[in-house]
């Protein structure tokens, strides 16, 4: 059993420990939760290092894996925390068995070099991701917004299923690397790779949530109640990234020319979906679940230049839309407990009611809308310069306009809530203490996007280190 | 090499051929004389009891999933006390680790009530 293993086999003991713990104490579910993830995140940095192959590599430990794990366990341990006060009114052990399921999926995807393990530990995630949504039983919105989530998250595994099998039957092997070389040789029929490949990235884009295949996307974040849209909209979108690199990134390396247009459409659809799309959203979430679709195209800017550098930039971006996601989920959860309203013009006046979560927001927001000095300003940086370095120099520039465009909106929550009186809901609400330690983190967070935006070489340095020796020697 | 991969496309089309045809040649050649008799809805062989769309209790559905959930799972021990001999303690231990979290399943599912029918 590799020592590198530890970390996953801790968070899938923790799931068993809490679903337990639910029965018997429920009020101890969440406090074991943190401590099993913080556990992890100590054991992974410990025997993160430890890389190698096993089982075929069915299970792979290398820089990249080290670095992603303990990224996605300290985004979920965040995510728990916004959650809980929501939480507490639901089955308690069940939302952190079923989020730990997650994360321990996402750690099986992260260190996944095999097809098997690929498809294993997305499946793990998004099927606890489908219950998770529809955990508040008596919620209609909730039960649609899962229903749909997992129609189309299942017709997205079946097409990324039906790739995977024409990979196979193309190459005889499922291990990625392996794969890589065979796809590379020039015995591999072209035109069957371009259909395998089709299909695989459908799937992917699917649960990445890029445009066209985002349909799904508005309507869960919106349906789903905010601690599960909050869990929903950061660490998975990380996973959902892995997903992509290692199957397209690493798995079918030799074959750029037939993934990178497609992956180009992709962005700028994706930018332009998300950009135009939000301009109209009344409601927070869906104004957020836009704003996602529109960064996953940031995203892809960097990973279809194909390189290590390029992943490097897109890990660098999702790392630092995760940190985002989490801020701005924070805040909507902190004034849906506050004002029990998720529509933007609620949020008039929370710069007088509540000044430090209107920070937290307008911090957010400038970074989402890509204003320097800030960590979503680093971020897009560094993907319109990989973008630039692999020739798309006309993709680079709409990027740079539509973020323009997106800028309007996440302008427009700031003036909301800096400029507009105060509407009834928010004026009249109850006084909601927010708990210390939500206070704390979320200020944190906050602080995480201005300070990381002015001084982003140590984390930019992380993110390229993680990504060498990514790729085969070519 | 192209040629080989054909097939797969091919296959597409026979497939959802195949099944076009099926549906259109019942359509088309099938006999259709209805009359009262054969239209009345038929309880083997009675006339019908009672309305075909009444509320089914939810806590059926529950016992059956329950139970193909475990049956299922049961399954899996015949190959494995079959070939316990040649796959040693690792595979001892394995089963050790899946009977564990399947007990953590059962224990969940008594707690939470949903053995008992009333």
């Amino acid at each position: 059993m590799p020592l590198a293993m530890s970390g996953l086999i801790l968070v899938a003991l923790a799931a068993c420990a809490v679903l337990l713990l639910g029965l018997f104490r429920p009020q101890l579910a969440y406090p074991a939760t943190q401590v099993f993830l913080a556990a992890a995140v100590v054991v992974e940095l410990m025997t993160g290092t430890s890389s190698g192959h096993w089982w075929g590599g069915l299970f792979v430990q290398d820089a990249f894996a080290a670095f992603i794990k303990p990224v996605l366990l300290v985004v979920s341990m965040a995510v728990f925390l916004y959650g809980r006060p929501m939480v507490s009114r639901w089955p308690q052990g069940e939302y952190y068995t079923l989020g730990l399921l997650a994360v321990a999926g996402m750690l099986i995807l992260t260190s996944a070099g095999h097809l098997l393990t690929l498809f294993l530990g997305l499946e793990l995630m998004s099927l606890a991701l489908y219950a998770m949504v529809a955990l508040d039983r008596d919620n209609d919105m909730a039960s649609e917004a899962a229903m749909k989530y997992f129609m189309l998250g299942g017709l997205s595994s079946g097409m990324l299923l039906y790739g995977f099998s024409l990979l196979y039957g193309i190459t005889g092997t499922m291990n990625l690397q392996a794969m890589a070389l065979a796809l590379g040789g020039a015995g591999a029929p072209g035109s069957a790779v371009v259909v395998a490949l089709t299909f695989a990235l459908a799937g992917t884009a699917f649960k990445l949530g890029v445009a066209p295949f985002h349909m799904w996307l508005p309507d869960v974040y919106e349906g789903s109640p905010a601690a599960v849209t909050l869990f929903v909209g950061a660490a998975p979108k990380v996973a959902a990234l892995v997903l992509l690199a290692r199957l397209v990134g690493q798995g079918a390396q030799a074959n750029l020319a037939i993934w990178q247009p497609a992956l180009m459409v992709l962005a700028l659809v994706s930018m332009a979906v998300g950009s135009f799309g939000a301009l109209w959203q009344q409601n927070i979430k869906r104004l957020l679940a836009y704003s996602a679709i529109a960064h996953m195209g940031f995203v892809l800017l960097g990973a279809l230049a194909g390189s290590e550098a390029g992943y490097g930039a897109s890990i660098f971006y999702m790392t630092s839309y995760a940190v985002m996601s989490t801020a701005a989920f924070g805040v909507v959860l902190v004034v849906c407990q506050m004002a029990q309203t998720e529509r933007i013009a609620d949020y008039a006046g929370l710069a007088e009611r509540s000044p430090w979560l209107a920070a937290v927001m307008m911090l957010t927001m400038f970074s989402l809308a890509g204003v320097p000095p800030l960590l979503g300003f680093m971020a897009k940086l560094e993907v319109i310069r990989a973008a630039v370095g692999a020739g798309a120099v006309r993709l680079a520039v709409l990027a740079v306009l539509l973020s323009v465009v997106a800028a309007f909106y996440y302008l427009r929550v700031v003036k909301v809530m800096y400029m507009d009186a105060p509407t009834v809901a928010l004026g009249r609400s109850p006084d909601v203490t927010v708990p210390a330690d939500i206070k704390l983190v979320l200020g944190l967070n906050g602080a995480m996007i201005l300070l990381l935006g002015m001084m982003p070489g140590h984390v930019l340095h992380w993110c390229q280190q993680a990504l060498r020796g990514f790729l085969l020697p070519s | 090499m192209l040629a080989a991969y054909l097939a797969i496309p091919f296959f597409l089309v026979v497939a959802a051929g195949i099944g076009l045809f099926a549906l259109a040649a019942g359509f088309v050649l099938g006999p259709r004389r209805p009359d009262p008799r054969k239209a009345a809805p038929y309880e083997c062989g009675f006339e019908a009891f009672e309305d075909a769309h009444m509320p089914f209790d939810v806590r059926y559905y529950l016992v059956a999933i329950l139970f193909i959930l475990f049956d299922l799972e049961i399954t899996f021990l015949f190959p494995w006390a079959v070939s316990l001999n040649h796959i040693g303690t690792a595979g001892l231990l394995a089963m050790v680790a899946f009977l564990l979290v399947l007990t953590i399943g059962f224990i969940y599912e008594w707690r939470k009530g949903a053995l008992e029918w009333e």
